[in-house]
């Protein structure tokens, strides 16, 4: 992979898990806000 | 701050979108500038880019723990002890705990092509990684069961015990002979070794970044006080269900419930 390709990864990975963490929030919260439990087994 | 305002976050709808719209904003623009306007390094070509996300991170995994720290102390100290202070804390450990999970990664991807390693086990790589398994076990404390009190107890004292790794990982390019190259800006002169475009880009990252941490702090900590009101009425409906309304019609078992709550996780 040349440098191209890790800064791709990078950037791209970095938008991925900052998007992802910003919905699960907002997914987990909707449930909340309707008195439904996460979803999380242990719970 | 009652349950009402707690469910409303830190900042309330208003501003709390607003910032999203600055963090989203702030953004794009650290992705324009970092990888159009900013020139690459005359040594490490368009590797150096991944600096932009890198600093940054890190400086935001800094902010999040300080603000644990500061808010476990404000929890344990008699006169300002406030289950807001609890929950600030644990949702600003979560999101300390993502940045620094970003910082280790963009760290390696960083590491990779400059220095022909994935990892190394040098003084800065070690002691970041300690601080990102020394949060996932606070996270990980907060979540055993037991009364919202003990939580908070047991959670804002291992709060100050792993904020103890955060300096230890600023300055251990300075203590010990790293592969990690010393800090660029807040360096022990406090003399910022990069110029002009690059150095704006960079404070582009770092506003971006502290924009982002404060709009995820605030909806992760909105996201808590919602669960834990639902708890406490859970608690409360099987107290009801078990002992019965009793005479005053169940009001009485509100004043039972931090007392009875079992199994509180955030």
């Amino acid at each position: 992979m040349n440098d191209a390709g890790f800064v791709v990864a990078a950037w791209g990975g970095t938008a991925v898990v900052l998007a992802a963490y910003v919905i699960r929030i907002a997914v987990r919260t909707r449930r909340a806000e309707r008195g439904l439990p996460d979803g999380d087994p242990e719970r | 701050m009652t349950g009402g305002a707690r469910r409303a976050g830190l900042l309330g709808p208003r501003v709390s979108a607003t910032t999203g719209v600055a963090t989203a904003a702030a953004l794009v623009a650290l992705v324009v500038f970092g990888l159009a306007i900013a020139p690459p390094d005359e040594i490490q070509g368009d590797a150096q880019r991944i600096m932009y996300l890198h600093v940054p991170a890190a400086w935001a995994a800094y902010l999040a723990f300080g603000i644990t720290t500061l808010a476990s102390i404000l929890y344990l100290w008699p006169r300002t002890r406030s289950i807001v202070w609890d929950l600030v804390a644990g949702a600003s450990a979560e999101v300390g705990v993502v940045f620094t999970g970003l910082t280790l990664a963009l760290g390696s991807l960083w590491a990779r092509p400059v220095w022909g390693i994935w990892w190394a086990w040098d003084a800065r790589l070690v002691t970041t990684a300690v601080l990102f398994f020394l949060y996932l076990g606070y996270l990980s404390l907060r979540r055993l069961p037991g009364t919202a009190e003990s939580r908070g107890k047991r959670a804002a004292i291992a709060a100050l015990i792993a904020f103890v790794d955060v300096p230890v990982v600023h300055f251990s390019v300075n203590w010990w002979r790293t592969l990690h190259q010393q800090a660029t800006v807040f360096n022990p002169e406090l003399d910022p070794q990069i110029h002009g475009v690059m150095a704006f880009t960079l404070w582009l990252g770092v506003l971006a970044f502290t924009l982002a941490y404060v709009y995820l702090l605030d909806r992760r900590y909105r996201l808590l006080a919602l669960e834990e009101d639902r708890e406490e009425r859970e608690l409360e409906a099987a107290i009801r269900a078990r002992v019965g309304p009793g005479p005053a019609g169940g009001a009485g078992t509100t004043g039972t419930t931090a007392g009875a709550r079992a199994g509180v996780t955030p």
